[in-house]
């Protein structure tokens, strides 16, 4: 039992992440062919508009859901939306956020971007901190309208009426997994400008902008669109739930950055917090390359349901250190 | 005639310093039972460092450092030889005192001593100074005068934000910039990788030295583990990790046999402060002399030397310098940081997991950051309940006797305390 | 040819100018012709002229259709097939506008969710010719709060055949696996013609388009036939013009056989059978979206943010740049080591 502990201490993490998430994305965008639906409520960007996806990513419903008029919302309507919730949450439980890291299809993309700019040997970029802090705060605000916009459409606005049908799915619309996933199934109708209506053509445009940035960005930047992703901040409001948890002893810690450094989302409270014990922060994606990267006896440490999984140890780290290319 | 006096001075200070050596090697040696065999290498090492020079013969490039700030991954992937130039030397530290301020730091003193004596300008190639202490950073400005090439590192004051940690990394990035310019060769990513793991090797036998010395009861003398990292400074990094596996095999042997060099009373020490460096090793023979251990340390010269280790996400230079340069920064617990709650963070957690009973706080007259440091630290271990022996010092012989009475008598307030504990603990049992 | 049309066009009941004209005509026409006209379902009464449209996305508890015809004799036998291939029960009401088919549909994923095919058959003997004219209407029943569960699920979302009907019209797949429905002009449709459960060959497929644009083919031996879906929506404002607009379309397929027999005391030669399915169709994405345009909008932000990085990059590389106040910048040594 120790020298299997042993074994999976000293394990490279990003080798065995990296066929997890080859595995997940063939899973989530080629399930339809192979028969697999995962399901419905996915926390996680199994986007619907693969015409043969392995599941369906919770946002697009939630985005349905929410075109209601108040009234029969917060009638037995409104449970169907409660209900939903709680098999994204049950979904969400059993990965945490490690749904992000190591299932989410978009996220393994750009992660494929930042291994092919490491091939080239061109540097990433980082934000400044304050930048950073600033651009945190746009998933929360997406968030925040991907629930307004959908009970705009069904209740009406002073002044302004209600928002016409062209609104929905409105985070859809902007979302590069809708214009990029469905290339992998040879779907490009995704890619064009729609004139029908003006809302439309300016929804389209925006995600066509933003298409095109997101290539640009996730090339330089790691995980760049995860930054303003509105999944990540939903499910950071349950994280308190999973099952999944990244833990940190701060008596062990000596701060000394190397977990920051590997830190792909540039969460600095994983070096400088000392005092949380659950160190998850709404940017995590709980891919544990900081565990991988901490070379205190168990500092860090993946617990699942309150047993560890992996922990940091000096051996692995010095082996895993030794083992870089 | 200006010249024979020199070399008449030199002489002299060179043959004090020997001596001086060799005696301190004598009492490691012989005032101590059951010396692991492996610490022999690193014995004839220092000895021979005094009686032959520091100097490698080897032809290639020398560079000089000074604090642990210096990243010499870096140093070591343009194929040149690092060597910390701190010094321990009373003879040498007397020869400064002749032109430098009354009040400085014993170990500026020397170094500056040591430079002045020693005609050292063709011999380094470069002295890498970075900007910790004001001390420190004026001794760069006075050897640059004396005709030595050097580089001032430049270190920012704060460690806890990012502003100053992008700093740092630019300020290493410029050095190696620097290096690469005075060297003529080359920092490659296959030769930047070879350099993290030669010292990345050594870090993991120091590592591993390091958790043998927490076996209680101990293993191995404080003393000597001071004298393994002193090694460090001057020896070739593979030679040294290659010893050190030998000297960790055979007390990985004792650690099996049960086998201890004290007893479960001796009372356990945390070394900190000013560094001890070879041969000024006053205090830590005064302490074990006396019949206390120093379980272990966390001073720059020795623990702190070696502990932490760079982890690079991308093969290229892009990340690995600023890894490199990272590690020498965050962990660090010079004093000359504000704010330095991390030292604190630290002494609790050595304290933890070596099972310390008291502390003892070195700090050189002149130096000031740790003078001042040791307020702040003596009221957090007071809160822990810890007690602390504050000794200021330097590397004269004088206040050896008045030295031993005080460390003494901390020795044996500290065994009766040990064992009240013990007979407590044995009634609640 | 156009005697026909404008049969057609009674029925349905489209124009009102030609519901004029046909008026004109209405003695002549009936005196010459007691052949029952073809029906069809629809979601509104032969009264009422709006058209509506169902939608696969709005659930409703009871679903109910006319037919077009205004005859009050009718012998109606009704059938419903669920999504799973069994009989159900169709209520079939005779109201004053027409003739009313219901049946219950409760808000929730059952059985009867996705396509129900709704039937009604009427056999009559008229000049020793026995008429059996039958009608469909494929509902999609679904709402995407129930989940799209029943993707793999073969049977559910296949259209299916009743072995009970003399005469049908079975599409293949006019939605996805789903159940949300995609006909769009231009696509190729392709459907088939079944007598109780087996194609029928050489049957007569006739294809109305909403402007009543048609066209006729007959059926090879698997009983199908393929055909495109002309585009007839346009609107000169492009603010009227609507990607979601729909448009019906019917297809209708007629087939005689010679046989002699007896219907309930009746004595007839000849069998006419005829049926009739509507459907929807939209208009095209091609008509109102352009790759071209997307792929400049993606482009353009592409470089745009490529250039600002690499910029951002070039310009990082000459420290002191806000120094040189007048003249221009040096070039400066690149750094290697940045």
């Amino acid at each position: 039992m120790n020298k299997f502990k042993k074994y999976i201490n000293n394990v490279n993490i990003s080798r065995f992440r990296f066929w997890f998430q080859i595995f997940a994305f063939i899973i989530m965008v080629y399930g339809g062919f192979l028969s697999i639906d995962i399901g419905e409520n996915l926390p996680t960007f199994s986007c619907p508009y693969i015409d043969k996806g392995g599941g369906t990513c919770f946002l697009m419903g939630l985005q349905h859901r929410f075109t209601l008029p108040i009234d029969q919302l917060i009638s037995f309507r409104g449970l169907a939306v409660l209900t939903s919730v709680l098999f994204f949450v049950s979904w969400f439980i059993f990965f945490n956020k490690a749904w992000c890291g190591y299932i989410c299809p978009l996220g393994t993309l750009q992660d494929w971007f930042t291994k092919l700019r490491q091939k080239i040997g061109i540097r990433y970029s980082n934000y400044s901190e304050a930048k950073f802090k600033k651009l945190k705060k746009i998933k929360y605000i997406l968030l925040g309208l991907l629930i307004l916009i959908p009970i705009f459409m069904a209740n009406s606005i002073p002044f302004i009426g209600k928002l016409s049908h062209d609104w929905a799915v409105p985070f859809c619309m902007i979302c590069p997994g809708r214009t990029v996933l469905p290339l992998f199934q040879g779907d490009a109708s995704q890619l064009v400008i729609d004139y029908g209506s003006k809302t439309k053509m300016i929804f389209t445009v925006l995600g066509m902008a933003i298409t095109g940035m997101f290539f640009a960005g996730a090339f330089f930047k790691k995980r760049f669109f995860c930054f303003f992703c509105p999944m990540s901040a939903l499910q950071f409001i349950f994280k308190k739930l999973g099952f999944l948890r990244l833990i940190k002893d701060g008596t062990k810690c000596t701060k000394c950055g190397d977990c920051y450094r590997a830190c792909d989302m540039g969460i600095r409270e994983i070096a400088d917090d000392i005092e949380s014990k659950d160190i998850i922060k709404d940017d995590c994606m709980m891919c544990f390359k900081c565990v991988a990267a901490c070379p205190e006896e168990k500092c860090l440490k993946v617990n699942f349901l309150g047993k560890t999984i992996y922990e940091a140890t000096e051996e692995g780290f010095y082996k895993r250190q030794k083992g870089k290319k | 005639m200006e010249k024979e006096r020199f070399e008449k001075v030199r002489k002299h200070v060179r043959s004090e310093a020997a001596l001086e050596a060799g005696d301190v090697l004598n009492k490691i040696k012989d005032n101590f039972p059951d010396n692991p065999e492996g610490m022999n290498y690193f014995y004839d090492l220092l000895s021979r460092q005094f009686s032959e020079g520091i100097l490698p013969k080897n032809g290639k490039k020398v560079i000089g450092t000074m604090c642990v700030q210096v990243p010499d991954e870096l140093i070591l992937a343009v194929d040149a030889i690092p060597i910390r130039v701190c010094s321990g030397s009373f003879p040498y530290d007397n020869a400064g005192a002749e032109f430098m301020p009354a009040k400085t730091c014993s170990m500026i003193k020397a170094i500056m001593g040591l430079f002045s004596v020693e005609n050292y300008q063709k011999k380094f190639d470069m002295l890498v100074i970075p900007t910790t202490c004001d001390q420190k950073k004026k001794t760069t400005e006075m050897l640059t005068d004396m005709g030595y090439e050097t580089y001032s590192l430049s270190l920012p004051s704060r460690k806890d934000n990012d502003n100053s940690r992008h700093y740092w990394q630019n300020s290493v990035k410029e050095f190696a910039a620097d290096l690469m310019k005075k060297t003529g060769k080359k920092i490659t990513t296959s030769n930047i990788k070879k350099a993290i793991d030669l010292k990345n090797n050594a870090r993991y036998e120091f590592r591993r030295f390091f958790n043998l010395r927490k076996k209680s009861p101990s293993v191995i003398y404080g003393k000597d583990a001071f004298l393994v990292a002193n090694a460090y400074f001057v020896d070739e990094v593979e030679s040294w990790t290659s010893a050190l596996k030998n000297l960790n095999d055979e007390l990985e042997k004792r650690v099996n046999k049960n086998f201890s060099i004290v007893n479960q009373k001796t009372p356990r020490f945390l070394f900190t402060g000013s560094p001890p460096i070879f041969p000024n090793m006053k205090i830590p023979l005064l302490v074990e002399e006396a019949g206390g251990l120093i379980a272990v340390d966390e001073v720059c010269s020795s623990s702190r030397l070696l502990y932490d280790m760079p982890a690079y996400d991308e093969g290229a230079l892009y990340d690995m310098i600023p890894a490199i340069a990272d590690c020498y920064l965050k962990p660090c617990t010079c004093p000359c940081f504000v704010p330095n709650e991390e030292r604190k963070d630290k002494l609790a957690n050595l304290i933890d997991l070596f099972n310390i009973d008291g502390v003892i706080y070195q700090s050189f007259s002149g130096c000031q950051l740790y003078e001042m440091e040791q307020k702040l630290i003596g009221n957090f271990l007071m809160e822990k309940g810890i007690p602390m022996l504050y000794i200021e010092s330097d590397y004269s012989k004088e206040d050896t006797g008045q030295l031993s009475t005080r460390i003494e008598a901390f020795i044996e307030s500290i065994k009766i305390k040990k064992k009240s504990d013990l007979k407590g603990k044995r009634a609640t049992k | 040819m156009k005697k026909k049309q404008k049969k057609r066009i009674i029925a349905h009941g489209y124009s009102r100018g030609l519901i004029i004209i046909s008026v004109i005509f209405i003695a002549p026409v009936f005196a010459e012709n007691r052949e029952p006209k073809s029906f069809h379902f629809s979601l509104t009464s032969p009264a009422e002229k709006k058209q509506k449209h169902e939608s696969e996305h709005a659930a409703k508890p009871v679903r109910k259709y006319w037919l077009s015809t205004a005859e009050k004799d009718l012998n109606l036998e009704g059938y419903l097939l669920n999504p799973l291939g069994e009989e159900k029960e169709l209520k079939i009401e005779k109201k004053e506008e027409g003739w009313l088919v219901s049946f219950n549909t409760p808000f929730k994923d059952s059985e009867d969710h996705g396509a129900n095919n709704v039937y009604v058959v009427d056999k009559k003997v008229v000049d020793k010719t026995l008429y059996i004219r039958t009608a469909k209407w494929i509902t999609v029943n679904h709402s995407c709060g129930w989940g799209h569960g029943h993707k793999h699920d073969k049977i559910r979302h296949s259209a299916l055949s009743f072995e009970k009907i003399p005469f049908e019209i079975v599409p293949q797949v006019l939605w996805d696996d789903k159940f949300h429905i995609r006909t769009k002009t231009g696509d190729n449709l392709k459907v088939f013609v079944y007598s109780y459960g087996k194609p029928v060959e050489n049957a007569k497929v006739t294809v109305v388009s909403e402007k009543d644009w048609q066209k006729t083919m007959i059926t090879d031996e698997n009983g199908g036939i393929e055909f495109q879906m002309i585009r007839d929506y346009y609107e000169r404002n492009w603010e009227r013009f609507h990607t979601s607009h729909r448009s019906r379309m019917i297809v209708e397929a007629e087939y005689e056989i010679n046989e002699s027999g007896n219907y309930e005391g009746e004595l007839y030669n000849k069998i006419i059978m005829s049926t009739s399915m509507p459907w929807k169709y939209s208009p095209a994405l091609e008509d109102y979206a352009s790759y071209k345009s997307g792929l400049t909008v993606g482009g353009i932000f592409f470089i745009l943010t490529l250039g600002g990085v690499l910029l951002y990059r070039e310009r990082r590389r000459k420290p002191f740049l806000e120094l040189d106040f007048e003249k221009k910048p040096r070039k400066n040594k690149k750094n290697k080591n940045e």
